[in-house]
């Protein structure tokens, strides 16, 4: 190396100093992380677009059956519990009201995959799945936690909790999560209120 | 990026992608880098979220030195990456390879960079990054403590400092065009279509800018 002292300095070789600048291995941990949970909010965000047209067509076939501006109300209240949700509860456990919904139907799909999983499970059962667990707290709740998935991959999964009354499902509970955590727990990201549920 | 850079991140793809990519591997180890990108891209475009890992690995470190001396603070820094990737990963089904997906990625990150700047003009603070350890070793270090008879890790602090500060005095445009040629190496035509300007507006800019820096900096350069 020609460490002259008499060595004119240049501004490209001060410049270049700055390639030295970079952050170690634990920030980039840091940084993986928050990365992830930044895109979970991104994709659950798009998926609230779906929601709400499902929502509006709930709507537009509860109008033009007769139930009137009090049930169109609530539609609109349910709408926004829902997109509240999505933004506070990315993550964590889930809770579903269901109301008086006789049972709970969970869905798990690969994005990847065409098939999707599917489990159905009825207020008096505690079940242990391969994919998901569900349990009953109280008679108007199930919790959903403990998403366990096996795989190479760092895949992604929707989640879709769907309440099932008498007479048809009416809203559905969705969220999305990565499986790469595979011991963290998962929010849904929609409460079924009981005053919905009459509907 | 170095090779060891791409064997690690080629390591994490899932198997179907790299099948996918040697479908249309060529002899040369750049075309077959371009291949597995061009797979990647097409399999998150496809919707296979997963696939996009593999990008965020390949570019978050360049993104983020782009960014982190663009503003000179290592927390926004890594907000403004990793919005950039999530902004990229919303439209990247809009990308059609017209450019390089790198060039497409860095005009992102440039943009987000600058529109943040702009909006934060006001409110200014540094947050340095860690020096590495071969920055000790360098020429620069060494004839600059020699001549100074100060302790080498003094010089580097106060260099990391005053350059910083020197960047900082630089309009974000001009800051941007220094930022990508002299440190990141970048062709005065790459940055051009990252920045959406001509190639002659570059090197007007980076004309102008290094005659700043020369004042700001004259101190060391003589």
């Amino acid at each position: 190396m020609s460490n002259s002292p008499k060595k004119p300095i240049e501004l490209e070789d001060l410049l270049k100093l700055k390639r030295h600048e970079a952050p170690d291995s634990d920030f980039w941990e840091q940084f993986d992380q928050d990365f992830e949970r930044r895109r979970l909010r991104a994709l659950m965000a798009e998926e609230t677009v779906p929601e709400k047209m499902a929502s509006f067509r709930w709507l537009r076939g509860m109008l033009f059956g007769g139930a009137g501006i009090a049930s169109a109300a609530a539609v609109v209240f349910v709408m926004g519990v829902q997109t509240g949700s999505l933004n506070l509860a990315w993550m964590g456990q889930g809770l579903v009201q269901p109301g008086n919904a006789e049972q709970v139907q969970v869905v798990v799909s690969d994005v990847d995959a065409s098939a999707a999983l599917s489990e159905t499970f009825t207020p008096s059962l505690r079940e242990n799945v391969q994919l998901a667990s569900v349990r009953r707290s109280e008679p108007t709740e199930f919790i959903l936690d403990a998403l366990v998935a096996e795989s190479e991959s760092r895949g992604f999964e929707s989640v879709h909790a769907n309440p099932v009354f008498t007479g048809g499902s009416q809203g559905s509970a969705q969220f999305v999560s990565d499986s790469y955590g595979q011991s963290d727990r998962f929010e849904p990201t929609f409460t079924v209120d009981r005053a919905i549920a009459r509907f | 990026m170095t090779t060891a850079h791409t064997v690690t991140a080629s390591m994490a793809f899932s198997k179907p992608i790299a099948q996918e990519a040697s479908a249309d591997r060529a002899s040369t180890q750049d075309t077959t880098e371009a291949s597995i990108e061009a797979a990647c891209v097409r399999r998150v475009q496809d919707g296979d979220v997963a696939a996009f890992d593999f990008l965020v690995t390949k570019y978050r470190e360049r993104l983020f030195s782009v960014v982190y001396n663009m503003t000179s603070n290592r927390e926004d820094a890594a907000d403004l990456v990793q919005e950039s990737f999530i902004k990229a990963f919303r439209s990247i089904g809009r990308f059609q390879g017209k450019s390089s997906f790198f060039t497409w990625l860095y005009r992102i990150a440039v943009n987000t960079s600058l529109s943040h700047l702009k909006k934060h003009r006001l409110r200014r603070f540094f947050s340095l990054e860690n020096i590495n350890d071969e920055a000790s070793s360098s020429e620069i270090v060494e004839v600059l403590s020699a001549k100074t008879k100060t302790e080498k890790g003094a010089i580097i602090s106060e260099l990391q400092e005053r350059l910083n500060e020197a960047l900082q005095k630089l309009s974000p445009k001009h800051r941007t065009v220094v930022v990508l040629f002299e440190i990141e190496g970048l062709s005065h035509l790459e940055i051009s279509d990252i920045m959406g300007c001509s190639v002659g507006t570059v090197r007007s800019r980076l004309h102008y800018a290094k005659q700043q820096l020369q004042a700001y900096l004259q101190d060391y350069l003589k």
